[in-house]
């Protein structure tokens, strides 16, 4: 795996945590 | 410890008032009615909002009992603030609270006692004082995850303890203790992002609704026009040079970026707005996945024209770019919407033809003069003259005029009626033929059309438990979804074998697009909305959409005899004259001396005669319990029972025998018995077809009755009726209906009395028959305003039909949207299937389409 691959994966997983954690977490309207 | 609030009722009973802390809805009413009902020797439950429960019951039941049981489903019963607060209630008989009999409002709660009540938990610890509900309009929601935005910032308000939005009708309903403040609704609407206008003058609700409705198709229709085309040039512009050797070269790109400028930010300026909105608000919704699927697709082409070489290039290629597919996505979900505004459009019009049964002006007299005024504006006691043609505006009593009404958009009883000064006619109905006075008597909302509309709308404004499971699923759906098309770009970012960028953002594009809940949202309502209007106008009116699921679910259906398989009023069935008289005679001497009486008895025998000349009829005197006497044609008549007509003839009692189901009545003139009638309550006309057909839907049918098995077999023959239970006291009744419940069946039960209430209420479905009395419609989930059987049968149709279109309804929604997302994540790509990002557009816009077109097939 090339370093940009993993950079884009680690990248990725960053996102789907903050995407997550704005729309589902402890204040989100939900 | 003072009782206070038990005392003997009318019926020998004892009635006692509970106060009854944390019911929000009729759901919660219904709970608590039914635990009530359930609770040994309780034979009459009558809960009301915002907290009372008032229980008829045997002697023997001890208060702590009811209090029980109504904590035992999740309501709590406060104590006078007096009281020892940490008593145990099962202790005593007494309890020691104290109920609203004497005025004494609940003052806080004197324990935390039971669990919290259940849906919707109550905010804070303020008591019901008083309850009010509120609805306001709501425009803009698209999907089910706007629901969940509206609801929370309702729920933000001070006092505000539940709220509830209906997607399809476009409307919130709150419940709070105390006066709700509407601009303080509107104000929380409209920060949230949604609309809630206010009505102009004389503009009523449903205008309310057109207007905005009418306002989103030409906005959305003018978008199209210019995006259309727009997005059709872009795409051949794309695909012209793939399919044919035209090359437009650089200037060819340049113009794509230019006509896709437009279409996505104007044209979709909606989708935008919203995921902006959303973000703000935390609450992910469809136009978050729309307007961040487009945006990323135009985002990335434009930066592929401007600047291509901060982008990755596979041998030396410009780097691709995607106007086209941004473009075609924003028409097409813009179509999608179009299409789907103007089928709900066609969906609500069953409620407005409805409304539109309302007459909206009334002509008043007053004085001397008519005036013509609004109905709002009519007053109780006002004289509203009403011509030959029109419809009633009010509901009244006939005061001057003799006409015959079609009340058949009330009632659904097409049979004109005949009506004269003293009777009662319905607003809603047309007067036919001559010129009417009418005392005003309900109105708006108190009215029988007004109460037909606000149990429709609590019925569309209920959600079905299906439905609300779909919400819950909407509103983690769309973060989940982010998270997917995040996942399948960083896959396919390291597993493409070339062009790794391009096709992993292609198709996260295309998962965003996919996945859109829009149909999951409007499954349940639009079903709801088309089956309810459509039950309405047949006179079949359903409280709430559970019940609608309970109905269509029912395996048992259990018939009250009097009243609800028979006219409940007694007709003559025989006239037996003794040997050597005439029939004729005798009937017609009997009518003549009853003529003036009101007995049921009596108006039997004059409508047996109903043709016949009948004699005046002099020195009329009334025996209570034994008959009366009159004079007629120079004769001493007596009409009346065997021990009356005995004592009338000094002793001679008639021979022939007494028959089971039937009354007598001996005729005798001259002091000579001439002959007997025989009255019976017969079945309805409607009642063995109705039998019939709820058979052939697969249901059992039970009668239940409080007559003997002897004079209730013949009725159950005739109707068709298999299983019969007699002998049943009223306060039995419901007894009855947990016992077929116990063995495992879903039982509807269909009355008519206050009798019949708890039995109602104990059925899984209760089902009023609408002659029947104001409780039993108050208890009942399903009224059927037709006086024909066959309603019953018909709303158990409509129901299962329902149902049907719901679940086909979910399974359109999920499929498109579940199975869309693994084909646009390229689970496929392998074995070389893509769903590109138009394609996954085209299916969303499709995908709710389809399900309001599914929708509409209830309302044929």
């Amino acid at each position: 795996m090339s370093p940009d691959e993993i950079a884009v994966l680690i990248g990725c997983v960053v996102a789907i945590l903050a995407v997550n954690l704005w729309f589902l977490g402890p204040r989100s309207a939900r | 410890v003072e009782h206070v609030t038990p005392r003997e009722s009318d019926s020998g009973g004892v009635e006692t008032v509970l106060p009854v802390e944390g019911m929000t809805c009729d759901h919660c009413v219904g709970r608590v009615t039914k635990a009530l009902s359930s609770v040994p020797g309780v034979a009459e439950v009558q809960v009301s909002l915002p907290g009372t429960a008032r229980v008829v019951h045997g002697p023997d039941v001890p208060r702590a009992a009811l209090i029980e049981a109504i904590e035992d489903v999740g309501y709590d019963v406060p104590k006078e603030p007096g009281a020892a607060p940490v008593e145990p209630v099962a202790g005593g008989g007494g309890g020691g609270g104290r109920g609203p009999a004497r005025g004494a409002r609940p003052r806080g709660r004197a324990a935390a006692r039971g669990p919290p009540p259940p849906p919707p938990p109550p905010r804070g610890a303020t008591p019901a004082a008083t309850m009010s509900r509120q609805s306001v309009p709501v425009y803009g929601m698209h999907c089910a995850s706007c629901v969940n935005t509206v609801e929370h910032a309702l729920l933000e308000i001070p006092g505000v303890q539940s709220a509830y939005v209906n997607l399809a009708a476009q409307r919130a309903t709150v419940t709070a203790a105390g006066d709700i403040d509407e601009t303080a609704l509107r104000k929380a609407i409209e920060d949230a992002g949604y609309q809630s206008p206010v009505a102009k003058a004389g503009e009523r609700q449903l205008d309310l609704e057109e207007r905005a409705r009418s306002e989103e198709i030409s906005y959305l229709r003018r978008r199209l026009v210019v995006a259309g085309p727009l997005a059709a040039i872009v795409v051949t512009l794309a695909m012209l040079p793939m399919v044919s050797p035209v090359d437009f070269g650089a200037w060819g790109l340049w113009a794509q970026a230019a006509l896709t400028l437009p279409v996505w930010a104007w044209g979709g300026a909606r989708f935008l707005r919203g995921m902006v909105a959303s973000f703000r608000r935390r609450a992910a919704d469809m136009y978050t996945l729309i307007g961040l699927g487009t945006s990323v697709a135009f985002g990335w082409s434009v930066l592929a024209l401007l600047a291509p070489s901060w982008l990755p290039t596979h041998e030396g290629h410009h780097p691709p770019v995607y106007f086209e597919t941004a473009a075609a996505i924003v028409v097409l979900i813009l179509l999608g919407n179009f299409l789907e505004a103007r089928a709900k459009g066609r969906a609500s019009r069953a409620i407005r033809e409805l409304l539109d049964l309302a007459p909206r002006r009334a002509r008043v007299i007053r004085g001397e003069a008519e005036f013509d005024v609004a109905v709002e504006d009519v007053v109780p006691g006002d004289l509203v003259a009403v011509r030959p043609g029109e419809r009633i505006p009010v509901d009244g009593v006939v005061s001057v005029g003799r006409t015959s009404v079609d009340a058949s958009v009330v009632t659904g009883e097409s049979l004109p009626v005949a009506k004269e000064p003293g009777d009662e006619v319905l607003g809603g109905s047309v007067n036919l033929e001559g010129a009417l006075r009418v005392e005003a008597t309900r109105l708006g909302s108190d009215s029988a059309l007004g109460r037909i509309l606000r149990l429709v709308e609590e019925a569309q404004g209920s959600r079905a438990p299906v439905q609300r499971l779909a919400d819950q699923v909407a509103s983690v759906f769309v973060p989940v979804v982010m998270s997917i098309a995040i996942a399948t770009f960083g896959l396919w970012y390291v597993l493409a074998a070339e062009d790794p960028l391009v096709s992993a953002l292609v198709r996260a594009v295309a998962v965003l697009i996919v996945a859109c809940p829009c149909a999951l949202g409007i499954a349940t309502p639009t079903a709801l909305l088309v089956g309810t209007a459509r039950g309405a106008r047949q006179g079949i009116l359903v409280r709430d959409a559970a019940s609608l699921e309970t109905a269509g679910s029912v395996d048992v259906v259990v018939m009250d005899k009097t009243g609800t398989l028979t006219i409940g009023k007694p007709s003559l069935v025989a006239v037996e004259p003794m040997p050597g008289e005439d029939a004729d005679e005798v009937l017609r001497f009997a009518a003549a001396a009853e003529r003036g009486s009101e007995h049921p008895l009596a108006l039997a025998v004059v409508q047996a005669a109903a043709g016949k000349a009948l004699p005046e009829a002099h020195d009329v005197t009334a025996k209570p319990g034994r008959g009366l006497t009159a004079t007629v044609e120079g004769r001493k008549v007596f009409v009346g029972s065997r021990r009356g007509v005995a004592e009338h003839l000094s002793g001679e009692a008639p021979g022939a025998a007494e028959v089971a189901g039937k009354t007598a009545m001996y005729v005798a003139w001259d002091g000579k018995l001439r002959g007997r009638l025989l009255a019976a309550d017969t079945i309805k006309a409607s009642a063995k077809e109705a039998v019939r057909r709820l058979r052939e839907l697969g249901l059992d049918v039970v009668m239940l009755t409080g007559d003997t098995a002897a004079a209730a077999e013949p009725i159950a023959r005739e109707a068709g009726v298999t299983r019969v239970i007699a002998d049943v006291l009223p306060e039995d009744k419901a007894r009855h209906v947990r016992e077929l419940q116990a063995s495992g069946r879903k039982v509807a039960m269909v009355g008519d009395g206050l009798n019949d209430a708890p039995a109602l209420a104990a059925a899984d479905l209760g089902m009023a028959v609408g002659t029947g009395t104001d409780v039993a419609l108050e208890t009942a989930k399903v009224a059927l305003l037709r006086d024909d059987l066959g309603a019953v049968a018909d709303a158990i149709a409509m129901s299962r039909r329902i149902n049907r279109v719901v679940r086909q309804n979910l399974f359109f929604a999920f499929v498109y949207n579940t199975a869309g997302i693994p084909l646009a994540a390229g689970l496929l790509a392998p074995f070389g299937f893509v769903l590109s990002p138009m394609f996954a557009a085209a299916a969303m816009a499709m995908s709710s389409v389809s399900v309001v077109t599914n929708s509409l097939r209830l309302a044929r």
